[in-house]
């Protein structure tokens, strides 16, 4: 007797073999670009870090880089210590009541706002009123407004999903909330909270729309002191009449490698870190296939 | 009685303030929240004053903001079904080790900045500032393409996500039924698995409507190349209106309104797609 339910029939074969095709074309796709990326824009990147003989444009890549690292890491710094304290409040402290779930809902909603709007934010509240001139200082306070609600809504879920023992046990030992919070649960939640944090920076490093807004602001000043890679790449890429030139491609490549730098980073953290969803899946595939 | 505070602890000791890590905590939340409630006045007292205004374009805010929906819808549209079928790859089909390839790929892939991909696409698409024969179209179709491409990774991470997380037991019995892996994924796995589909389908298209750099770097390059006129055209959202109000001063007494517009619509889609979410049966685990 033919058995029509095992995974040979031609039906499950050739739907798996569909599905196994597509997914395999469609992350062949997002390789193809970053392949052509690495293809076009390696050679500038590597005439940049050599030094001597290269391009006078290629002179700005670097600066550039450093700039755009320093302002990221500027307003990270800022908005840090906020964040994270808002949310270990949120989370430790404070009981259940109603303000607290219309807190946490304002707070996630913020933190998905489009970037555009925080771009707008800078634009009309923080660059008038910081004055000409300090358009450095407006970029840091705007990425930090920016990450703040991102840290907030983090560092609450990552707070919640630490098992109810650890603060039982650590209460029952005589331990205060906040001996709790440093002692039990962040060793336990660390890890995923510093890589939900590289993830938030990668995001705001890489987002263009807040640096458009902040160096219209000023049109009577050059936007150098602001330029960020990001934003480096869209002026050049829009304005030159040869997009595909090798300086944009360096530019590019070098932005998504620093991308996926801080994306790796947070990817490798939370893996050796101890992981609920990825021990599920491994028990699964184990088990049933 | 359960946990005390450390407030309620030093009542009882008839102590009434010191300083410490609780009083920290109160002032970075304080201060966080009004950091986060002067974003929000800001936008909301800016949308009021352009309402209140005499000659605002709202026939201009209304197009940006059905070109933003449309171009967005037209990215998921494309990217929902392929990132489900990667999910159902991952999670349902691939060997260990070329799942755990294609997840860290694709992982990576979602911290891509946009403006690159937006370069990628001028560059593909051949917008070098002499004419190129283009309908506005044909823009809008790559616009959506190259969202889609964005969209895509983080798109089947959250489907991945989730999709690992449909408890054991439910393929377990399916398999056990003598169901074949086509047959559990079909009768079991899709069904458990729609109202997150659905959820996925929302969220993406807040992220895609939210995102800036793509669809102005196109738009830019076509005005300049004069393919399509410059505030008549589909690529014409509500992020790029939102910019040039601030470079060039058009209609910038609309900015906020156009803000306000799209915080509502993307807000609304991702409270839609929690909605879901909240439908979503888990089972036990």
């Amino acid at each position: 007797m033919r058995n029509t339910h095992s995974p040979r029939t031609c039906t499950g074969g050739v739907i798996s073999s569909a599905i196994i095709l597509i997914s395999w074309f469609a992350a062949g796709i997002l390789m193809f670009y970053i392949g052509y990326l690495v293809f076009r824009g390696l050679g500038p990147l590597i005439r940049v870090f050599r030094g001597g003989a290269f391009a006078k444009t290629d002179d700005v890549l670097l600066p550039l880089w450093f700039h755009t690292l320093y302002l990221l890491i500027a307003g990270t710094v800022l908005a840090l210590p906020l964040g994270i304290g808002a949310g270990v409040y949120l989370s430790e402290y404070v009981g259940e009541n109603r303000l607290k779930q219309w807190i946490l809902t304002a707070v996630e909603g913020l933190a998905e706002l489009p970037p555009i709007v925080y771009g707008l934010f800078g634009w009309g509240a923080l660059a008038p009123y910081l004055g000409e001139g300090k358009q450095t200082l407006t970029l840091v306070l705007t990425s930090a407004v920016w990450l703040l609600p991102q840290l907030v809504s983090v560092t609450y879920m990552v707070l919640q999903e630490v098992p109810v023992s650890f603060r039982r046990d650590s209460m029952a030992l005589g331990g205060t909330r906040w001996q709790t919070t440093w002692r039990a649960l962040m060793p336990y939640a660390g890890r995923s909270l510093a890589a939900e944090a590289l993830e938030g920076m990668a995001r705001v490093g890489g987002e263009t729309a807040p640096v458009i807004m902040i160096a219209a602001a000023w049109t009577s000043l050059p936007g150098q002191p602001l330029s960020t890679l990001p934003y480096h790449l869209y002026r050049s890429a829009v304005e030159s009449l040869d997009p595909a030139s090798p300086h944009n491609f360096g530019t590019a490549l070098l932005l998504v490698l620093t991308s996926i730098c801080f994306q790796g980073a947070a990817l490798r953290l939370r893996k050796t870190g101890i992981s609920l969803t990825g021990s599920v899946h491994e028990r699964e595939r184990g088990r049933w296939y | 009685m359960g946990i005390q505070s450390t407030k309620e602890k030093l009542a009882s000791t008839g102590q009434t303030f010191r300083f410490g890590p609780e009083v920290i905590l109160q002032l970075a939340t304080a201060a966080t929240l009004m950091v986060m409630a002067a974003v929000a006045i800001f936008v909301v007292k800016g949308a009021v004053n352009s309402v209140l205004l005499v000659n605002l374009e709202s026939g201009l805010i209304l197009m940006a903001a059905v070109n933003s929906v449309a171009i967005a819808a037209g990215a998921v549209v494309i990217a929902l079904p392929v990132g489900l079928v990667s999910a159902l790859y991952i999670t349902e089909l691939a060997p260990s080790q070329s799942a755990k390839t294609f997840w860290t790929a694709i992982k990576m892939l979602s911290a891509v900045p946009s403006v690159v991909i937006g370069f990628i696409g001028l560059v593909w698409l051949g917008y070098t500032g002499s004419s190129q024969v283009t309908s506005p179209l044909r823009t809008s179709v790559a616009a959506s393409l190259l969202l889609a491409l964005m969209v895509y990774p983080p798109l089947t991470s959250f489907l991945i996500e989730h999709l690992r997380r449909i408890p054991a037991s439910l393929r377990a019995s399916s398999y056990a039924l003598g169901a074949s892996r086509w047959q559990t994924i079909a009768y079991t796995v899709y069904p458990a698995a729609r109202s997150i589909i659905a959820a996925a389908g929302f969220f993406g298209l807040s992220r895609a409507m939210g995102d800036t750099a793509i669809v102005l770097m196109l738009w830019q390059a076509a005005v300049r190349s004069s393919l399509v006129g410059s505030q008549g055209s589909r690529l014409f959202t509500i992020p790029t209106a939102i910019i040039m109000g601030a470079e060039r001063g058009w209609h910038h007494s609309g900015s906020f309104l156009m803000a306000l517009l799209i915080v509502i619509l993307s807000l609304g889609f991702s409270a839609l797609g929690r909605r879901f979410m909240q439908s979503h049966w888990r089972g036990q685990e």
